[in-house]
């Protein structure tokens, strides 16, 4: 089966979930192939869990104030902030039948496609389930993924730059959430790319691409007409709906 | 009855049951996984029939995840009910 991957481009909070979705859809409907694609936020953004409580993980008044968009994701998982410039975004979207069935499998195996590639920049990294990755043992990527229709979605950060004052302005981080892994502060658990390698964005999305496309038949794509008509419509619909934004 | 409890599973997720003590029922948030993600109304009914009726808690929730196929990613069945007999101390 043939694989379409799509180049990086920057969107805004609610169009790059959306896009994801339709995707989902175009895929289920056979009308796209399998696809994996790189994205950016513009402006920088915080996505949630699906199941995460909007207040207990967000300072939305700050995130006003500093024009940081806030969007609930179908996945669920943590919060994550999306600093515009920041990191480099993934998404892998096939049918079930073809990625391993196991969801804990299926995390190793698309997150090996991140460690390969950081490997092949010269950084050794390793996957830490259920869905971080680790560099010297500071998360440097996170993944959530969902299955819906048939259709497996994987979507995942991969840090570049790090400011941290500004994700901790937008995130609230209890003591909770970081107690097990011996830390007091979450700034103690993340890292970024530049930290560790000197590698420009171009170089960092190749080696993805040439990771994620390792072992199978692909080629680069676009995002069709119908799929962007569609990303419209679900953006409206649920991403930039308070009702959903505010659903927990 | 206390309005939420709070656990952090160990090489898990973040789990936050929260009580409306008014309606009886009982919501969960967090950073936690639930393949499909609908079940998670499925799990709410039965830990809030599960707060009406502590006896027949673990009953309902497996039942629940068993029935509906359910795949929890990061914390357990056990995790609810310890958290639920701790919120009704």
């Amino acid at each position: 089966m043939k694989w379409r991957l799509l180049p990086f481009e920057t969107r805004s909070a609610a169009l790059n979930m959306a896009i994801d979705e339709a995707i989902m859809e175009s895929v289920a409907m056979r009308t796209s192939p399998p696809t994996v694609r790189f994205y950016g936020w513009s402006p920088s953004a915080v996505s949630i869990g699906c199941f995460q409580n909007i207040g207990d993980e967000v300072d939305l008044k700050r995130c006003r104030e500093l024009g940081i968009d806030v969007v609930r994701r179908r996945t669920g998982g943590g919060a994550v902030f999306h600093a515009e410039g920041g990191e480099i975004t993934y998404s892998l979207i096939a049918p079930e039948p073809i990625m391993p069935q196991d969801i804990d499998l299926s995390y190793s195996d698309i997150c090996g496609r991140v460690v390969q590639a950081l490997r092949s920049l010269g950084l050794a990294s390793e996957f830490k389930p259920i869905n971080d990755i680790l560099v010297e043992g500071k998360k440097i990527s996170g993944s959530a993924q969902t299955r819906r229709g048939g259709i497996l979605l994987q979507h995942g950060t991969l840090l570049l730059h790090l400011d941290e004052d500004l994700m901790f302005q937008a995130l609230r981080v209890g003591k909770k959430k970081i107690e097990d892994k011996g830390l007091s502060d979450a700034r103690e658990r993340v890292t970024s790319l530049d930290r560790h390698a000197q590698a420009s964005e171009e170089r960092v999305l190749a080696a993805l691409a040439a990771s994620f496309s390792a072992g199978i038949d692909s080629s680069v794509g676009y995002i069709s007409k119908a799929e962007m008509a569609r990303a419209q419509e679900i953006a409206e619909q649920r991403y930039l709906s308070q009702e959903w934004t505010f659903s927990r | 009855m206390r309005p939420f409890v709070e656990r952090k599973v160990r090489n898990g997720k973040l789990i936050r049951l929260s009580i409306d003590a008014e309606h009886n029922r009982v919501q969960l948030t967090g950073d936690f996984f639930m393949y499909p993600e609908e079940g998670l109304a499925l799990v709410e009914d039965a830990l809030s029939e599960g707060l009406r009726d502590p006896g027949r808690a673990r009953n309902l929730l497996e039942k629940t995840v068993r029935v509906n196929n359910l795949v929890l990613l990061g914390f357990r069945v056990q995790d609810l009910l310890e958290m639920l007999q701790e919120a009704r101390r």
